[in-house]
């Protein structure tokens, strides 16, 4: 029972924070609120006994990600909204109609889920969301997550090298 | 213990918030944020099935969808701060050069 | 197999992946190597000819149909296939670069890197066999080709078709993740924990999937079809063809289209048990774009922006190739065709990109009607290729874009799908219209004043890309059997999965 409490709770929390990032015209306020949604998804994971997964959506997303967006904001000045006086209200009906169809999809696509004929206790939920875990699963030679790791890696060098191409100055 | 279904259907409404906040969202840094959060919902869910599968294999799709979400962010920022110092505005209805 | 044979299997891509980062390196360390403009573009080019030949000599290796790294990914004749295609693509490109970075004076060695990794991504996307390897090679694909976009750090269209595509990419990104979690729950029946292995799906799909796995495909699909710019998601393509370095828009339309349809034809070939499910939802999605491509295609004035729409025309004529692999007596034929338009739609189209290419000079893109009004005139065997170019793209005997169609449209009759035919048939007719009216312009319309001056450099790389695209698409349209053995190999997909 508590812990159904905690989920409603932190549900109500993130898709407040969500809904807030979504509506607010002010850039800060919505990197500010998503970063009030991650946390609570970081509370979620450790619920779920995944904490070292929890401990790096704190340290990457809260932290690395939405510090570098803020840096952008503030770097471009764009704290403070233009004012706006023509939102295209038409897209806007469409964009929600649709939100509103895929909703429905997503939520009977998911809301009668049940993982049949396994039950997972607690204990050994737990065993597998620690670092050693992890890193036995990831970096198994038997297990399929090698190779994607390694095009990780790829990806990696192709943002870093990205990243230096598109911002140092015109030599 | 809270059942499955209930991480699902958060998940399916924080990714319909982020889908829609991409359609409606006329920043590209907010539009961009609205991404993150879909790419969230789905770490969720992950989280969520490999937790009642009772294994480290949800885990893995996170820490993929991790690092392409950096990457992802350190390029697209890069871009976001290119076109503003030619232009000093970001906003995507202004950078219309782009017409039939 | 093991991961050192794993390796070994993939060889083209290390090949692809080290020459990258030779070039970086190179790039940074070298005095000598940064002084000469094209030291990075001939080693890249060396590189892929070198990954050409281990794929070439690979095609029908009978230890290649296996799956290395433990299932992620598939290495067997289709992927060799689609691997040669992609390196032919992408050695074209490097020497359309050549010229053109010299043109724009872009001179980097960057810009070969990131087009090799691209490739990589490429190749990879032809190959994953698990959804989450096809996430991050789609990944790398996309993540390399923002940056290509937004090259040209001058040219604000450029940057301008960046954001869009990185915007709208991330978002197809953010629906093929969330498609491969509900592909992960879905897959989940009796006590066997869910999976994204293509191979262990088929195995584990019922006749009746689960709601939850049918609205992931679906978002999967949503995903796919953003990169391969089907309608009704194609709204970023004209924009962003039409804004990125025209270098670069000849290795998008081809690279990410190859890449794109590759892994549909992987991904479609596991689910025929279960194709009455998929095969009216892209029926009509296959209808839409080649109706939607066409139609959009008349009215442009851009060169850039009508290939960009002729490029989603061709999107739903490879979707036919889709479509036709879910019956099973004509899956060896639609493979084929799918296959052959993939190789003909890059070599033409890369031909066109590369004839813009040419006729841009430092400070002048090439990329309206009026840039090459009159072009018989000047440049008379740079209009003539163009015209086969076109000819090409149209379907028109005896090119090689003919033989592609023709193959479609028999595949599409064995497969009864004769509504698609029929509108493949009825729209060639309209795209003959606006191709012709490239070569009407160029042939019978005079000059305008302000028209193209004559390139200052002399551009030997994007000379002998037009000239290697026009032959092989003569030469295949008149002889298509001399890539036969490849095809063959390739059909073995179905054999294989």
């Amino acid at each position: 029972m508590p812990a159904i409490i905690l989920f409603w709770i932190l549900a109500i929390v993130c898709v407040g924070a969500a809904l807030t990032m979504v509506t607010t015209a002010n850039p800060v306020r919505s990197a500010l609120a998503l970063v009030v949604c991650f946390l609570t998804l970081a509370v979620y994971y450790v619920t779920l006994s995944a904490q070292f997964i929890g401990a790096v959506q704190v340290v990457v997303y809260a932290g690395a990600v939405m510090v570098l967006f803020l840096f952008v904001i503030m770097l471009l000045n764009l704290g403070a909204p233009a004012a706006r006086t023509s939102e295209g209200s038409g897209q806007r009906t469409a964009a929600v109609a649709l939100g509103a169809v895929l909703l429905l999809v997503l939520f009977v696509s998911g809301m009668f889920f049940e993982v049949p004929g396994r039950a997972v206790s607690a204990a050994s939920a737990q065993a597998q969301g620690t670092v050693k875990a992890v890193g036995l699963t990831l970096y198994n030679p038997h297990l399929p997550w090698l190779f994607p790791f390694e095009a990780t890696s790829l990806l990696l060098l192709v943002a870093v090298v990205g990243a230096i191409v598109m911002t140092r100055r015109q030599v | 213990m809270v059942p499955v279904s209930y991480y699902l259907s958060l998940s399916a409404v924080l990714f319909t918030i982020g889908v829609v906040g991409v359609l409606v969202k006329r920043n590209p840094i907010q539009v961009f944020m609205c991404i993150e959060l879909m790419l969230n919902a789905a770490n969720l869910t992950f989280i969520a099935l490999g937790r009642f599968y009772g294994t480290a294999t949800g885990e893995m799709y996170v820490i993929f969808a991790l690092a392409v979400a950096a990457a992802e962010v350190s390029v697209g920022l890069g871009i976001i701060v290119t076109i503003f110092r030619s232009r000093q505005s970001i906003d995507l209805d202004e950078a219309a050069l782009l017409k039939s | 197999m093991t991961n050192l044979q794993s390796l070994n299997a993939i060889l083209p891509v290390v090949i692809i992946a080290i020459t990258g980062m030779v070039v970086l390196l190179g790039e940074s360390c070298l005095a000598f190597w940064r002084r000469s403009t094209s030291a990075s573009g001939i080693v890249s080019f060396v590189g892929i000819l070198i990954a050409g030949m281990v794929a070439l000599f690979r095609l029908d290796q009978p230890m290649l149909h296996f799956k290395a790294f433990n299932g992620a990914l598939a290495v067997g004749p289709f992927t060799q296939a689609c691997t040669l295609i992609l390196l032919l693509v992408s050695g074209l490109s490097v020497l359309v670069a050549l010229t053109y970075l010299d043109n724009r004076g872009l001179n980097q060695g960057e810009y070969y890197a990131l087009l090799l990794f691209a490739t990589c991504g490429a190749i990879l996307m032809c190959a994953a066999n698990d959804l989450i390897v096809l996430f991050v090679s789609v990944e790398l694909l996309s993540v390399a080709l923002y940056i290509l976009t937004g090259f040209a750090k001058t040219d604000k269209k450029g940057q301008e078709a960046a954001l869009k595509y990185f915007l709208l990419g991330s978002f197809a990104a953010g629906f093929l993740l969330y498609g491969i979690a509900l592909v992960f729950g879905g897959t989940s029946i009796s006590g066997l924990i869910g999976t994204t292995n293509l191979t262990l799906m088929t195995a584990r799909i019922p006749d009746t999937p689960s709601f939850m796995f049918m609205a992931g495909l679906a978002l999967v699909l949503v995903g796919i079809g953003f990169k391969a710019a089907l309608a009704p998601f194609h709204m970023w393509a004209p924009d962003v063809y039409q804004g990125a370095p025209t270098s670069v828009t000849g290795f998008m339309a081809t690279a990410v289209k190859i890449g794109a349809f590759a892994a549909l034809l992987r991904l479609i070939s596991h689910l025929t048990g279960i194709a009455h499910f998929w095969l009216p939802a892209l029926e009509v999605i296959a209808v839409l774009t080649m109706v939607v491509g066409n139609l959009m295609a008349v009215t442009q004035t851009n060169v850039k922006r009508m290939l960009a729409y002729s490029s989603v025309a061709h999107a739903g004529y490879l979707l036919i190739a889709v479509c036709a692999c879910a019956s099973t007596s004509a899956r060896p034929e639609a493979l084929q065709a799918g296959l052959f338009y993939l190789l003909a739609y890059g070599l033409m189209t890369m031909g066109a990109f590369s004839v813009l290419v040419y006729l841009s000079s430092r400070n002048h893109d090439c990329e309206t009607v009026q840039d090459i009004a009159g072009l018989v005139k000047k440049e008379p065997l740079a209009a003539y290729l163009m015209a086969v170019f076109m000819l090409s793209l149209g379907g028109i005997p005896p090119t090689m874009g003919f033989v592609g169609k023709w193959l479609l449209f028999s595949a599409a009759m064995q497969a009864h799908l004769v509504a698609l035919a029929v509108t493949l048939a009825v729209v060639s007719m309209v795209a003959v219209f606006y191709y012709l009216r490239i070569i009407w312009t160029m042939c019978f319309q005079d000059a305008g004043s302000d028209t193209l001056v004559s390139t200052s450099v002399a551009p030997t790389g994007a000379q002998v890309t037009i000239v290697v695209a026009a032959a092989m698409s003569l030469i295949l349209g008149v002889l298509p059997a001399i890539v036969h053995p490849m095809l063959s190999a390739a059909q073995t997909l179905v054999q294989h999965l």
